[in-house]
């Protein structure tokens, strides 16, 4: 059994990089789309087909009647929630795809080395200070503020003091995810009224059912000009799985490429968490599968990541709205609830090659 | 292809690790020799261009090193080195192919333009049969092979190799060695470091001998292998050497 899996998988492996790229991009979109129409058709009002349509059509002639409650629903709830899923599994698989071969481990994960956490940190204060109405971008920009804090942290641990070892950078990540939650729960405990409390713990495990435009228009730029500049960039990554002086003998800046990685997937990573919570495990868990099927090629992995981790957000939100319909389950548990086992087996597995060596 | 060294200094944390360097290297095969933290392989990194000398000049091709572009330096100087590296999963091929970096476009998306490359680093090596297998169950040694493919794959006309011997078994080592030798019949200028003369020896025509940052000797192998200027550079007592077949000396 395993060997036939293994002979099949590298058959695909040995594809040329962009007959990969064609095959898995238009199986992943297929999918996305067909469960796209799913859940635009599924929630507690189901509507049918033949009336999204016209109610899609309504919106492209530009008509003023759209105010009945079926297309309220649609253009108000559903649609930004699906589009919001498509750009934070876009967000969270690309950010851990690229933090694995960053950090040269393959357990690095934005929830898992604490960024989430950081940035989580800076949203929550950004409430507790009373800062966030001032703008729409306060907010975001405090998320921001604490990714990239939890992020200097975390690379300064792995690299500076000392060897990169698979260890120090969990540890290290433990230990400001630990940080950031008791900074969260200080926060909790401190504020006396109770809707700012709830507000506050939507960020410790993420979901996307307060979803409206507002959020989509967040995030959306960020992707476009990350998600570009990290494909562009997919090329270096790949060297970076030698040692440094190997990376530098082929002619990369090591310290800039590491620099600006770091940078793009902090931005990713503190956005989507600013309008979705921590919603952890995506990051580990689609990229392995990636590798999986396509073998370690960056320019292979980071597309197909982004691919795959929308479909899976799209996937696991339309569950979390439907199993228990019309009560939700948050999305950010239901990743957790299968991140969590999928990390322990690549842990263990990551151990054996090590001792092995 | 030469390189040329210019009162070349090194210092790390107020140490000395160069001493005031200088001289030409424009012989095809060439092998540097010196005792643990002589500093060859603070040399090699300079040679190389990743890692830049606190004072002095390093000419390629009469050319300033410092003014050559990272991309461009890769594409003619390559360096092999023994290093932890992070690639779990790669095929063979999949890791030789990382050589070809700085010749790759990344928006090149005829099909596999480079294959013809890496195939033939890996046929060079004797590793071509086994391109699909993943290196996690390569050996040291092999492990060491495929490393030269990868800088081979690089298609560089200078290859730098910093102790590529040391951790290998007789048989791997003798096939590096025998590699590095065809390198040179491929018209490929070749520096190899080592702390063993026995292995230079069979490498390298011309021989550098080092010690503590400062240049012994330079020239033909045969005539710097003296018995007086291994006393020398190794600080060997007269129980040390008394050990070493003098017959070693009498046949190069």
């Amino acid at each position: 059994m395993l060997s036939i899996s293994r002979r099949n998988r590298n058959k695909l492996r040995n594809l040329s990089y962009f007959d990969k790229l064609l095959l898995l991009s238009i199986l992943c979109l297929s999918f996305t789309l067909l469960l796209v129409i799913l859940s635009v058709r599924s929630g507690p009002v189901s509507i049918n087909f033949a009336e999204i349509l016209n109610i899609l059509i309504n919106i492209l002639n530009s008509s003023e009647s759209t105010i009945d409650m079926n297309s309220q629903i649609i253009l108000n709830i559903r649609l930004p929630r699906i589009i919001l899923a498509v750009l934070v599994g876009i967000s969270l698989s690309v950010s851990g795809a690229i933090m694995q071969g960053l950090f040269r481990n393959p357990m690095a994960d934005p929830s898992i080395i604490g960024v989430s956490s950081g940035a989580a940190v800076g949203a929550v204060s950004s409430i507790a200070l009373g800062i966030y109405s001032l703008s729409l971008i306060v907010l975001p920009l405090m998320a921001f503020l604490g990714g990239i804090i939890a992020a200097f942290t975390v690379y300064f641990i792995s690299f500076v003091s000392g060897r990169n070892s698979l260890v120090s950078l969990i540890l290290g990540g433990l230990a400001i995810s630990l940080f950031a939650n008791s900074v969260i729960s200080m926060i909790i405990l401190a504020s006396s009224e109770y809707g700012e409390m709830s507000s506050i713990l939507f960020w410790l495990a993420g979901g996307l059912e307060s979803t409206r435009w507002d959020h989509v228009f967040l995030l959306f730029p960020i992707v476009l000009i990350n998600l570009p500049i990290l494909i562009f960039y997919s090329n270096k990554l790949n060297v970076l799985a030698l040692s440094d002086d190997s990376a530098k003998s082929l002619g990369l800046n090591v310290s800039k490429t590491r620099l600006i990685l770091l940078l793009s997937t902090t931005a990713l990573t503190s956005m989507a968490v600013a309008v979705s919570g921590i919603i952890a495990f995506v990051g580990i868990i689609i990229p392995h599968i990636v590798r999986l099927i396509t073998g370690p090629d960056n320019r292979v992995v980071i597309p197909i990541s982004a691919l795959l981790g929308s479909l899976f957000l799209v996937f696991t939100d339309y569950l979390a709205r439907t199993i228990f319909s019309p009560t939700e389950i948050r999305l950010g548990i239901i990743t957790s609830l299968v991140g969590a086992p999928f990390f322990i087996y690549l842990l263990i597995r990551q151990r054996t090659t090590e001792v092995a060596q | 292809m030469s390189f040329s060294l210019l009162n070349i200094n090194y210092q790390n944390n107020n140490k000395n690790i160069l001493n005031d360097i200088s001289i030409d290297f424009t012989e095809k095969s060439i092998g540097v020799l010196g005792h643990n933290g002589s500093g060859k392989t603070t040399l090699m990194k300079i040679l190389s261009g990743i890692t830049k000398p606190t004072s002095g000049k390093v000419e390629f091709d009469k050319k300033n090193l410092k003014h050559i572009s990272d991309l461009d330096r890769a594409k003619n100087i390559g360096y092999v080195q023994q290093d932890r590296e992070y690639v779990i999963g790669f095929t063979l091929y999949e890791y030789v192919e990382l050589g070809t970096f700085p010749n790759k476009n990344i928006l090149d998306f005829k099909k596999n333009l480079d294959s013809k490359v890496i195939d033939k680093a890996l046929d060079i090596v004797g590793l071509l049969n086994r391109k699909d297998e993943l290196v996690d169950n390569l050996s040291g040694g092999e492990m060491q092979i495929l490393r030269i493919a990868r800088v081979l794959a690089q298609n560089t006309r200078v290859i730098l190799f910093d102790e590529p011997t040391s951790n290998l078994d007789l048989k791997n080592a003798h096939k590096v060695s025998s590699l590095i030798k065809k390198l040179n019949s491929h018209g490929i200028q070749t520096i190899v470091t080592s702390h063993d003369f026995r292995i230079l020896k069979d490498i390298s025509d011309f021989l550098c001998l080092l010690k503590n940052g400062v240049i012994l000797d330079f020239g033909k192998t045969k005539d710097v292998l003296t018995h007086e200027n291994i006393i020398n550079a190794f600080e060997l007592l007269p129980e040390h050497y008394s050990k070493i077949d003098s017959n070693e000396f009498k046949d190069l």
